[in-house]
């Protein structure tokens, strides 16, 4: 009997790495949905009796799509996939209905033994269709083959990126949880490319505004190198000191020191997770507050050539307890980005092997 | 160094090869032993590729014979050498460690060089140590261009008050 699934996330990217993931042979009729709300349309259609589910998506998210299926009591089994791998968001999907968990990216031999162990896939599901399966599969690989191509070239494709950074940003989640001992809201990482004259707004904006401090630290390793650039707006000075365990008085130097250690935190938390997916290592120069030694616009005049094309990924990070936002911004300049490509395309091939 | 053992020898070389200055060792005919982390980043050439070859194979841009002279001088003094980014500003063609907010687009490096004695007391090896000193030069180059616009402005200052 053919299994209708469905697999619901809003990166195209993650989606084909979904189907690369489920077992060949498996006897399955896959739909796709890009969020929360087409996932609930196409359970009630019968398309969805099971369901692999990201957490970070537009619209309607899947902590959202899992209370409504709840509460509807919608006929379909949820396997929850993603890159927040904080204990709380699993203890939540669970609390909420979800079968399981499965952490971003994907892989294999774990779906594998997650179906098997709950009796979704049985051993007569896989032998009865292995035909039909298997040009299903065949029309799927064709479609990550054109993507690979894409990769290939020096073009950027977004969607692996973005699917890169929201596993990073997962991951980081996790590790900010454990080091500031606070749940992060964990946002959708935006990527694009940042043409030179937004960056010159961004850091003219860190000049003019006195409530808008910035730090930056340059990363580096394997060929891949560029900046990540932390802006606090209307940084709240007692929230921070609290985030930061710092007790007694608070002075400028204080504050500037306690601005570039969490900066320090929030960039490494990051750019751990980013770069472990990717098999590298970075190593990071001292953290900088931003026009404090030199002057920003001399910064702009100086630099322009350097400045085409940079690809950046925008993290809005918001503490609630603590009153805190920043945003995290991972500058890659152009020469990385043949490079990254190429450990991108691995990345696809490795999770699909 | 006959107590070191194996596990010393780990952490100790995960603390060469994170800490945020080059080091390369190189020996009597300029072929290189080995490098660390530092220089593996910023030159994307693993220590591996690097080993066996000569630093002018690897970096074509050292000028070889003033170079040679100055390792020359420290193998026969049996004493370390200098060299300053305002003699030689890039001798290993890095980028600048913050390739977007950085002023100038080359690290500006200082260079020691240090004669390795063998067991023997004789100099077998050198090493060389490559520190970052982009931002004391960039910073240092403003504050020359402001003198000098102050000492302009100065001049014609003076130039105004001669002719009223």
């Amino acid at each position: 009997m053919t299994i209708p699934i469905l697999i619901c996330d809003d990166s195209s990217f993650a989606r084909k790495q979904m189907v690369r993931a489920l077992p060949k042979n498996w006897d399955v009729d896959i739909s796709f949905a890009e969020n929360g709300e087409q996932a609930i349309e196409a359970i009630k259609q019968g398309k969805g009796d099971i369901l692999f589910l990201d957490l970070n998506m537009p619209v309607l998210d899947g902590y959202g799509t899992l209370e409504i299926i709840q509460a509807q009591d919608l006929p379909t089994l949820t396997i929850v996939v993603s890159g927040d791998i904080q204990p709380k968001a699993h203890d939540k999907v669970k609390k909420l209905g979800a079968l399981d968990f499965i952490k971003k990216p994907t892989d294999k031999s774990k779906v594998l033994e997650l179906l098997t162990s709950y009796g979704i896939l049985r051993e007569e599901d896989l032998l009865q269709a292995e035909m039909l399966a298997d040009s299903a599969l065949a029309i799927a690989d064709n479609e990550s083959d054109n993507k690979l191509k894409l990769c290939s070239k020096n073009q950027i494709n977004l969607d692996a990126y973005q699917e890169v950074a929201n596993v990073a940003m997962g991951r980081a989640a996790d590790l900010l949880a454990r080091v500031l001992n606070v749940t992060v809201r964990l946002p959708i990482p935006k990527v694009n490319i940042l043409a030179a004259s937004e960056l010159h707004m961004m850091l003219k904006a860190t000049d003019e505004t006195s409530s808008i401090s910035a730090v930056c630290q340059g990363y580096i390793g394997c060929g891949i190198s560029g900046e990540a650039l932390i802006l606090f707006y209307d940084s709240n000075i007692d929230g921070l000191a609290r985030l930061m365990d710092h007790q007694g008085e608070i002075t400028t130097a204080i504050e500037r020191e306690m601005l570039v250690d969490l900066s320090n935190i929030l960039i490494g938390a990051f750019l751990k997770g980013f770069s472990g997916q990717l098999d590298v290592s970075f190593s990071q120069s001292h953290p900088e507050l931003l026009g404090l030694h030199r002057d920003i616009n001399q910064i702009i005049q100086s630099n322009n050539r350097n400045w085409q094309d940079i690809l950046a990924i925008e993290i809005n990070y918001v503490i609630e307890e603590h009153d805190l936002e920043c945003d995290l911004i991972i500058l890659i300049t152009q020469d990385s980005i043949p490079i990254l490509n190429n450990k991108l395309i691995y990345l696809l091939e490795e999770h699909s092997a | 160094m006959s107590g070191l053992d194996f596990k010393e020898f780990h952490w100790m070389l995960n603390m060469i090869n994170s800490i945020d200055v080059g080091m390369v060792v190189i020996d009597n005919n300029y072929v290189i032993d080995s490098w660390n982390g530092f220089m593996v980043h910023h030159s994307n050439i693993d220590a591996s590729e690097a080993k066996g070859k000569t630093l002018f194979q690897v970096f074509p841009q050292i000028d070889e014979k003033w170079f040679k002279r100055k390792v020359e001088s420290v193998k026969t003094i049996g004493n370390q050498s200098f060299i300053t980014w305002e003699q030689k500003p890039h001798i290993f063609p890095f980028k600048n460690y913050r390739p977007i907010t950085g002023l100038v687009e080359y690290m500006y490096q200082n260079v020691t060089i240090v004669p390795l004695p063998s067991l023997t007391g004789k100099i077998e090896q050198i090493s060389l140590i490559v520190y970052d000193v982009t931002d004391a030069a960039s910073n240092r180059l403003v504050l020359q261009q402001a003198h000098e616009k102050i000492d302009q402005l100065n001049s014609q200052i003076n130039a105004l008050k001669q002719h009223s």
